[in-house]
């Protein structure tokens, strides 16, 4: 055992007592010649004096030894000519501490766009705050300085998005480091990264599966049908289903044509009858036969054969439901050599309106075409629960294009009366979850102009019930217009307030773009 | 003059609700003659009354005046027109009538001041002092002894079992030592209570009360002591230094950089820290502020700012405590922290001053070319290039914002050194300055404009 230092000994008395443990007074002291001191003070004082001196000895004298450094110390490649603005950076903790936190995904996309990185002081704070799966391209935002740092810290866990896709890394990475390396090699060269999943398949575990599955939907082609067929034959549910999922997608996939061989005989037009089908406008009609049974191939295909407990649905029409969600639209449209319009009439018509309308919805995500997704837009709108509707609305948008669903809205917006439609309106513009263009902003800003004048509530209207309109509207259109609306709603109005911090928002907002640079 | 950032209005502003207001009525359209000259900013703003509110501000003093009913200090007027002033809004020009009658006013108010204090000394009752003095030197002696004896019992006793008391043991010594005016007494028993709850209270409590028995013989031996040491004992024991007396004696110009600001707060005061370096002397110097209850502080200095001013210092060993007695002007700004020293230089600038000192609790010191590490604990060292390291102070919170700061790259820091750790309060990388702040619990280094 070492020899205890002179402070320690002290220690060892003072933590006792001086009434149990003896004192040698003279080797209390720092230096002999101290101990000189006051001796005829009582022994208590002189162990204090003796303390004082020693405490004060410990601390001057103290050196700190030179330390060979044990690794050789990395420096960090940072270059600050890419660094958003210092305030651009305040303005993103001003988020983080909750003030427009809704905002931060928009605020990390100019960045992004502006090939922009957080200053390196900021990149613990983005570290400790932000998910990865929250704000997209996270590890570019925190650049080289964000890599160093994360291996330092086992908390943050964030992937670097990958130039050279790396075998290696690939075969021996971490679960979010491989996926970064497949859907990197995925973009470059589809074919070698489906080799790459082929290669290890058999050994990852189920979890896993899934998630590089979901990477292939990037550059998927039929050339994946039949890895994706086998795939259909997974263990695990969850696999099967992304399995499911990217083959619907492929219009000519197998599975696409065994469901229209299933559909061609449920599903068909009923003969016209009488002078009215003859002189009026064409007009179809359809004859439903629900499926008898859930075959194994069938189940394979995806279609489950109990339907969630929440849903009150017939087992028969859900497995129906299923195989109309997993077929392309036009496969209908060439069937009945209809426009969608009319097809979306006609299955509204039928017993099943209530289920085939979610599923021919859930198709419209897959293939998100302008005049079906107008046709179900308008069944939609045509339904009761207004809460509904705008939701499925808003999740069959998410997929479709920007011009598509721009126009899709805007001739939505268009035909809807501001104080008639008042709810309808606000509540799907609170649905929609994109970025609205200037012609949306301009008809969304004009709607509210008219229910700020002239709807005269008289409850006070939530401050925040503009807010998502703030988030998503264009922000040079709704700059432009607002001054004018704030000017024409006046300070007694019920929807002030929401007006004004709506015009908060955009200010913010428009505040974002100038600092990034 | 335009050293007025957005920043430093948003530190002026009382709360977080008056800036937000400050920022809905800083917009040109809702103002009327606006305009600024090397010292004032004014202007008349639409307010809901029917008369514009009238605001001027003094941006040397920091002073301000608004005709608005409001109790806020500053109100949303006075901080709407500093951030014009901020963002380049306002033009220059001549002060008009309701501003040079405000600034003639207080010309005459600060005359009267200086006036009164010139007086005061002829007043003031030689007699009545002295018997003051002299009670208050009979029930300090009596506390000291009260407190030897308290502290020789503790020794005997053990540091154990008196850790056992519980808080009412420390406390009760406390108040008798308030009850003999010997306040800094009273602080630094107090702070024994939170050392016997800490990590390493054996070594805490046992250099606590060695402390308080070397204070207790240092204020016994006062007249054996050096003048500024002397002074020092009697600053710890509780005795404060006349300010008015300290004004009267020549003082130290120089251009001073402000380095760091701090601001603690107990329940009744907030205490707001400045550090300065002059350039010339290359002194450092502690101004400290007070405010009572939830009056806000005054701004009178804000990092990076250098003034050409006279500083008086509190006599002490070294000289640092200090208060502003003129100012003759701003200087540009400067975001660069003074040279510094290495690991070795600062431990034997400590040693040298405790040998003139051996109270002395804490060092200003500027910290160059130190690498901030992670060590094995988990605790953050800073290194230099000779490979010697000292531990960052564990209250710091802003450990990862250093380490990312610096890259791996060595940085100076402006801190204070007690001996064992280094609390730093600013840092520099290249060009940029950076302060160690805090927005309630997130903590980030916030540059130095």
């Amino acid at each position: 055992m070492a020899e205890l230092n002179a402070w320690d000994r002290l220690l060892g008395v003072a933590t006792l007592g001086t009434r149990r443990t003896p004192v040698n007074e003279v080797t209390l002291w720092p230096a002999a010649e101290l101990a000189a001191a006051g001796t005829d003070a009582a022994a208590e004082l002189q162990f204090l004096r003796a303390a004082a001196a020693q405490r004060l000895y410990d601390i001057a004298g103290a050196r700190s030894a030179v330390q060979a450094s044990s690794e050789e110390h990395a420096v960090v490649d940072v270059d600050r000519t890419r660094f958003v603005s210092e305030l651009a950076a305040l303005r993103l903790l001003r988020m983080i501490r909750g003030e427009h936190a809704d905002l931060i995904q928009e605020w990390s996309t100019l960045a992004l766009a502006a090939r922009r990185q957080l200053p390196p002081q900021f990149v613990p704070l983005a570290l400790a705050h932000l998910k990865p799966g929250d704000v997209p391209g996270l590890g570019d935002l925190l650049g080289p300085t964000g890599q160093w740092l994360v291996r330092m810290n086992s908390d943050w866990n964030v992937s670097f998005s990958v130039d050279a896709p790396d075998h290696d890394r690939w075969l021996s990475g971490t679960l979010l480091d491989r996926r970064a390396e497949l859907l990197a090699m995925r973009e470059q060269h589809p074919e070698r990264a489906r080799e790459w999943l082929q290669e290890t398949w058999a050994k990852d575990p189920p979890d896993e599966r899934e998630a590089f599955l979901r990477s292939l939907a990037t550059g998927l082609s039929l050339a994946d049908e039949p890895f994706l067929e086998t795939a259909l034959d997974d263990k695990r549910k969850p696999v099967r289903q992304a399995a499911v999922q990217l083959l619907a997608s492929l219009p000519d996939s197998q599975l696409s044509l065994r469901h229209r061989a299933r559909l061609d005989t449920l599903v068909s037009a009923e003969e016209k009858k009488g002078l009215l089908a003859k002189l009026g406008k064409p007009k179809l009609k359809l004859a439903i036969v629900l499926p008898e049974t859930n075959e194994k191939a069938t189940q394979r295909d995806g279609v489950e054969a109990k339907p969630p407990a929440h849903r009150k649905i017939g087992e028969r029409t859900f497995w129906l439901a299923q195989m109309v969600a997993l077929v392309p639209l036009s496969y209908w449209t060439t069937r009945f050599a209809c426009e969608p319009a009319m097809f979306v009439a006609a299955v509204m018509d039928t017993d099943y309106a209530g289920e085939l309308l979610p599923a021919l919805t859930d198709a419209a995500g897959r293939y998100p075409q302008r005049d079906w997704l107008l046709a179900l837009t308008d069944a939609w709108l045509a339904t009761k629960d207004i809460h509904l509707r705008t939701q499925a609305i808003a999740e069959m948008m998410l997929t479709a294009p920007n011009d598509v669903r721009e126009a899709v809205l805007v001739a939505q917006l268009a035909k809807l009366d501001s104080l008639r439609d008042l709810q309808v309106i606000l509540s799907l513009l609170q649905s929609v979850q994109f970025a609205y263009g200037a012609e949306l902003t301009r008809l969304a800003i004009a709607h509210l102009r008219t229910i700020a004048v002239k709807q005269a509530s008289q409850y006070q209207q939530p401050r925040n019930v503009f807010d998502r309109i703030g988030y998503h509207c264009d922000v040079s259109t709704a700059s432009e217009s607002l001054p004018a609306v704030l000017d024409a709603v006046d300070a007694q109005s019920p929807w002030r307030n929401a007006v004004e911090q709506l015009n908060d928002i955009v200010e913010f907002r428009a505040a974002m773009r100038r600092e990034i640079l | 003059m335009s050293d007025w950032s957005i920043q430093r209005v948003e530190q002026l502003a009382p709360d977080a609700a008056s800036f937000k207001a400050a920022q809905g009525s800083a917009k040109p359209g809702k103002w009327a003659n606006l305009g600024h000259d090397a010292r004032l900013v004014w202007g008349e703003c639409q307010g809901s009354g029917a008369n514009p509110y009238q605001v001027r501000a003094d941006l040397v003093d920091v002073t301000y005046k608004c005709s608005c009913p409001s109790r806020k200090l500053p109100c949303k007027h006075t901080l709407a027109l500093l951030l014009l002033l901020a963002s380049g809004s306002v033009k220059e020009g001549a002060p008009p009538e309701f501003v040079n009658e405000w600034s003639a006013n207080r010309a005459k108010r600060s005359e009267a001041r200086q006036a009164k204090a010139a007086a005061g000394d002829q007043e003031v009752d030689k007699e009545a002092q002295a018997k003051r003095i002299e009670k208050r030197e009979t029930r300090i002696s009596d506390g000291l002894a009260q407190l030897e004896t308290w502290l020789t019992d503790i020794v005997a006793e053990g540091l154990a079992a008196t850790r056992a008391q519980g808080d009412g043991f420390w406390e009760k010594m406390a108040a008798r030592l308030v009850d003999s005016q010997a306040p800094g007494l009273a602080r630094r028993v107090r702070e024994l209570s939170w050392a016997s709850t800490s990590r390493e209270w054996q070594t805490e409590l046992l250099a606590g009360v060695a402390r308080l028995q070397l204070l207790i013989d240092g204020y016994r031996a006062l007249d054996r002591l050096s003048a500024p040491l002397a002074a020092e004992v009697r600053t710890l024991i509780g005795w404060t230094q006349d300010q008015e007396q300290l004004r009267q004696r020549e003082g130290m110009r120089d251009h001073w950089q402000v380095l760091a600001r701090r601001q603690t707060n107990d329940e009744t005061l907030t205490t707001q820290m400045t550090w300065l370096h002059g350039a010339n002397t290359r002194q450092f110097a502690l101004v400290l502020e007070f405010a009572v209850g939830s009056q806000p502080l005054p701004v009178t200095y804000s990092v990076g700012q250098v003034l050409d001013a006279e500083l008086v210092f509190f006599d002490g060993e070294p000289p640092i405590r200090a208060l502003e007695k003129a100012r003759h002007g701003s200087e540009p700004r400067r975001v660069q922290l003074p040279e510094g020293g290495d690991i070795t230089a600062l431990q034997s600038s400590f040693a040298t001053m405790l040998a003139r000192n051996p109270y002395l609790e804490r060092l200003p010191f500027v910290l160059a070319g130190v690498r901030p590490v992670l060590a094995s604990d988990g605790r953050l060292l800073l290194r230099d290039e000779a490979g010697r390291s000292v531990p960052v102070a564990p209250t710091c919170k802003h450990q990862w914002e250093l380490i990312a700061l610096s890259g791996g790259r060595p940085l100076r820091l402006f801190g204070e050194w007690n001996g064992r750790v280094f609390d730093p309060y600013c840092v520099q990388q290249d060009a940029d300055l950076f302060v160690l702040a805090r927005l309630d619990d997130v903590s980030f280094l916030s540059k130095v404009a």
